[in-house]
């Protein structure tokens, strides 16, 4: 495969050589369109931060960020596209949680290697985590399903959103910290999971705050905990974790960008840059606040933290993962 | 669906019959044989059950091709035995599944239920099929299946490399072929026309990704 | 009631200004030409389209996404008519009768009556959505896996009776789509069921590609044999408009389409799909004339399709009410939402009434335009049909390969169409009959999600289907229906042998 590739590569040089058409240099970067895989379905959050993001991106690099869905196997068929891609800047994709740290332990066919077969441009925005339940489900409070999940564990049904998925991952990590293993039940998607859950007919769940903030102002499901620092001004009331008593279980959704191995490192500056600049603008701000979704301080932006941050995600994910059993 | 054929008499002379019973069960035979050689390639032990299935399905492609079962409905007997044979195809490959754990389906329950009840109707359809006499298979038309085919192939070969606008051409010229009262020099022109077409229309009017020519053009 | 005009009125003024209009024009416009277009489907479109509508209002945004919507779910069925390619799997069912009646000259009559059919239903059902919005949600959430799995059933059961000939191998069909659509990753565990090791199998096979394979290819295949059925297709045109009798047969169909798909589009998990079955079947049912269904009935199109779209209507409600999204398209509104700042959920209604009834006018006002776009087309895509079909074929394969590939940019799934092409036309050598495995195919994953979701509900206790009241009522409907089916083709079937 990749000696093949090679061998294309080095033909399309000749090529464009020959034609008179020399290769897009990093000073014109970016000279058309740049494609931005996005491994999730449009409409979802990695999709919609996505889509935010790339659009005040666009206008710092003059040329538009296209999306584009490449949806399977929890997200990894578009990180694997992106793998494959050219490395010349014109196709980045967005990784997440799931594919990013998740998907080494999911997968044991995984066809790449999220340290190595990428580059980082930085930290887009995460969706923060919440415990969430049926609107008519006993305890109280976080302390008291604590209790009550270990008290009950047997009996209990816990949703999520199928395996690979933000939602099954960050289960995995309740139920690792409280000890537990209630019956899951899967479903197809954010969508009728969280539909089980307002129809009661499962128990409780863990989801991203972006699908759950309606449900909770609505009062047809109710939220224990949100898994951050602070609480998040779309659910004020929501305690956070730690507050709650339940300091472990921290977790995020992040969506970040990356790009092929190897791209040239001024196109990786460019791009770096431009999300930087996005995640300072007001309107972005706003945009990407009205979702509940947390924007990284500076200190979390750029290549280097990016980095950091998938090596210690896999660090934390993959025991939580090998020690819920085998999922095939 | 066929109306050709409007009674349940029989179309083909008797030696036409003969002949294609002969094809008929062979092919069945041979490919009652190759799954059954694969079956020993898989993982995990395909069950007795399965693989004695295996057997008699070869038995019975023989018998056929003998004209030792007399073959009543060529439509129920073929249909039903192809879709014997592709249940245990499914049977041999969710072989590897894990079954039930508990009260818990697993991912090799619901496919092997399948195909089992499948195999069962079909098992139906084709003894049937050598009680009641029934239509005979009305004869395939090969330069359709193959024009048309090798079009759809063609384009999935080309688009990737070569672009739309010579994928679309080369599968326009293909498929016309597949007519009988096609004339080349109209094909070339329909041809062009929808070409022009389909480029202008899928990449700007639609707005699609796709590359309209080679790579490295 | 007064509150119900009140809030429509409200709704119409939002929805008729000329901004709005015209976005909801360009929308079904845009969806119609998408439907038109084999493979190439409403939740591609309405993505390619999202960023186009980042600089509109929000309102006009989603009048013109919804717009494509509909438009795509009616383009679908132009398509199933006129060539037997079934755009969305809610047309199958319109490929049953519809294109019999192109091939007798009657592909006017059955577009008209498609157009005719859906505004019908989509006024009816736009009028439920506003006045029985809430309570219907109510219903949707008595629907737990238990019932789904019974509804899904009894699908399959309406596929064993919308089958022309034998019983038995319709069911034999049936079993064939479920099988197919095990290939893919198993939901509960993620892992590979019979992929073969291709990686492209993983997330299974779509339905696109079996159902233009099978349909539109397998169809084509048939044709080419003799050129005599390419005569059909082409000459004696009897008339583009429905005739008197045939608006007063279709009446009925009509609005027995319309209260199925209502009801059953309110279920998020596959309640629309099975809406346009259901339809069918109930009419073959009560028709006095059972035998003309599958040879050009045209209660055959009118009650699937005005099923469908009342089915596609009322789907909205769960987004509406509870914000979330019943299929793919929905989701992909609920993300145009949020990208405008609308967090779409149970408080829509009260927070922001001109946008929600702002958009159930603009249903309406949708159906609307798909009537005055359709019913002045309906001329030209009978012309189309004149065109030679040595022509004709050619341009519905480099149309059908375009839209596979467009899918998900893969040529494999190209690849695999074509042999779902041979297979069709196969199978109609062998007189199976492919719509019920199409429905098979359909239905296969959501009856085992939803059968391995109650299995572990209930830790095991298979008796709850039967226990539990709604899922206990749909198995003895199914019951009774495959027994309707069975018993007279079991004693027909000595006689059908000399009648037919």
């Amino acid at each position: 495969m990749s000696s093949s590739r090679t061998l294309a590569g080095v033909l399309a040089g000749i090529f464009a050589l020959a034609v008179g058409i020399a290769p897009a240099v990093a000073q014109d970067y970016p000279s058309r369109a740049i494609t931005v895989i996005v491994p999730f379905a449009a409409g979802g959050p990695t999709d919609v931060i996505g889509r935010i993001v790339g659009d005040h991106m666009s206008k710092t690099l003059g040329h538009t960020l296209v999306i584009e869905n490449v949806v399977g196997a929890g997200g990894t068929t578009g990180i694997t596209r992106a793998k494959r891609a050219k490395n010349d800047g014109y196709t980045i994709a967005m990784g997440h949680l799931g594919t990013q740290a998740a998907a080494p332990a999911l997968y044991p066919n995984l066809q790449y290697d999220p340290v190595n077969d990428f580059e980082p441009i930085g930290l887009a925005a995460g969706t923060p985590i919440l415990i969430l339940a049926r609107k008519d489900f006993a305890p109280k409070d976080l302390k008291e399903f604590v209790e009550y999940v270990k008290k009950n564990e047997k009996t209990l049904n816990m949703a999520h959103a199928g395996v690979g998925s933000v939602s099954f991952t960050t289960c995995l990590l309740l139920n690792h910290i409280l000890k537990v293993k209630p019956t899951s039940i899967p479903y197809q998607g954010t969508g009728p999971s969280m539909n089980a859950l307002v129809g009661g007919q499962v128990d409780y769940m863990c989801d991203q705050i972006v699908n759950a903030v309606p449900q909770v102002q609505g009062g047809t499901i109710k939220a224990y905990a949100i898994a951050t620092e602070q609480r998040n001004p779309s659910l004020p009331n929501v305690p956070t974790s730690k507050e709650g008593g339940l300091p472990e279980f921290q977790a995020s959704a992040w969506n970040a960008l990356i790009a092929p191995k190897d791209t040239p490192k001024p196109i990786m500056e460019k791009l770096s840059a431009a999300l930087d600049k996005a995640l300072d603008d007001e309107v972005t701000r706003k945009r990407l606040l009205e979702l509940g979704s947390d924007i990284p301080g500076k200190d979390r932006r750029g290549g280097p933290a990016l980095a950091a941050l998938v090596k210690s995600e896999i660090a934390k994910w993959t025991p939580v993962i090998k020690a819920a059993g085998p999922t095939n | 669906m066929s109306d050709a054929t409007p009674s349940g008499e029989w179309s083909r002379s008797a030696d036409a019959r003969r002949q294609y019973n002969l094809v008929g069960g062979i092919i069945l035979a041979v490919a009652a044989l190759g799954l059954f050689v694969w079956s020993f390639w898989v993982n995990n032990p395909v069950p007795l059950p399965v693989r004695s299935s295996i057997i008699i399905f070869f038995a019975v492609g023989i018998a056929i091709s003998a004209g030792l079962l007399r073959v009543q409905n060529p439509q129920d007997v073929y249909g039903g035995m192809a879709l014997i044979l592709l249940s245990l195809t499914a049977l041999v490959a969710s072989n590897d599944l894990p079954g039930m754990r508990g009260f818990a389906f697993g991912p090799g329950t619901a496919p092997r239920l399948f195909a089992f009840l499948l195999a069962i109707l079909s098992l139906g359809v084709v003894v049937v099929g050598f009680l009641k006499r029934g239509p005979d298979i009305t004869g395939y038309k090969i330069q359709g299946v193959v024009f048309i085919i090798g079009s759809i192939l063609a384009f999935a070969a080309c688009i990737r490399p070569l672009g739309l606008v010579i994928a679309s051409f080369a599968t326009v010229v293909i498929c016309a072929a597949a007519a009988e009262d096609g004339k080349w020099r109209e094909t070339l022109i329909v041809a062009i026309v929808i070409t022009i077409f389909c480029s202008f229309l899928f990449p700007y009017g639609l707005n699609l990704p796709f590359q309209l020519w080679p790579r490295f053009w | 009631m007064h509150d119900l005009i009140a809030n429509l009125w409200l709704g119409m003024s939002v929805a008729f200004t000329f901004t709005n209009v015209s976005l909801c024009l360009i929308g079904a416009l845009v969806g119609t030409l998408i439907g038109v277009l084999p493979g190439i489907g409403s939740l591609a479109t309405i993505a390619m389209l999202l960023p186009i509508t980042f600089g509109l209002p929000p309102v006009g945004a989603l009048i013109m996404l919804a717009g494509i919507y509909y438009g795509a779910q009616y383009g679908g069925s132009t398509t199933s008519i006129l060539v037997n390619i079934p755009g969305e799997s809610s047309s199958v069912v319109t490929c049953l009768d519809g294109h019999e009646m192109a091939k007798q000259g009657r592909a006017g009559p059955a577009l008209a009556i498609a157009a005719i059919g859906s505004f019908f239903a989509g006024c009816v059902a736009t009028v439920l959505v506003a006045a029985l919005g809430a309570p219907l949600t109510a219903m949707a959430l008595l629907f737990g896996p238990a019932e789904y799995f019974s509804l899904m059933v009894l699908g399959l059961i309406f596929a064993v009776v919308l089958a022309k000939g034998s019983v038995l191998k319709a069911l034999t069909m049936i079993l064939t789509g479920l099988l197919l659509s095990m290939i893919g990753s198993d939901l509960e565990t993620g892992a590979e069921r019979m992929t073969w090791g291709v990686p492209e199998l993983s997330d299974g096979i779509g339905f696109v590609v079996v159902g233009m394979g099978m349909f539109g290819f397998g169809e084509i295949l048939r044709n080419l044999e003799s050129p005599g059925s390419r005569e059909i297709i082409n000459t004696k045109v009897t008339g583009l408009m429905p005739t008197l009798p045939d608006l007063k047969a279709s009446a009925g169909a009509i609005g027995r389409g319309t209260v199925i798909g209502s009801l059953l589009g309110i279920l998020p998990g596959g309640g629309a799909i099975i809406a346009s079955f259901a339809a069918y079947t109930l009419e073959k049912k009560v028709s006095k004339n059972p035998l003309r269904f599958g040879r050009g009935a045209i209660e055959g199109v009118a009650a699937p399709e005005a099923a469908n779209n009342a089915a596609a209507q009322t789907s909205f409600i769960p987004l509406l009410t509870l914000g979330i999204p019943p299929n793919p398209v929905m989701a992909l509104m609920v993300g145009a939402m949020t990208i405008h700042g609308i967090v779409p959920g149970p408080q829509v209604m009260t927070k922001q009434p001109e946008l929600f009834w702002g958009m159930i006018a603009s249903m309406w006002l949708g159906n609307l335009m798909l009537i005055v776009i359709n019913l002045p087309l309906v001329g030209m895509w009978v012309r189309l049909l004149r065109v030679p079909y040595r022509h004709l074929f050619p341009m519905i394969v480099i149309f059908c390969c375009i839209g596979v590939y467009s899918l998900n940019n893969a040529p494999f799934d190209v690849s695999l169409t074509a042999i779902f092409g041979v297979v069709g036309y196969w199978l109609v050598k062998h007189d199976f009959e492919p719509a019920p495995m199409i429905l098979g195919f359909v239905l296969g994953p959501l009856m085992e999600e939803n059968l391995r979701r109650a299995m572990l509900i209930a830790r095991g206790d298979a008796t709850v289907f039967l226990t539990r009241p709604i899922s206990g009522t749909l198995l003895a409907i199914a019951f009774v229906m495959l027994a309707l089916a069975v018993l007279p083709s079991l004693r027909a079937k000595r006689e059908e042998v000399f009648t037919e």
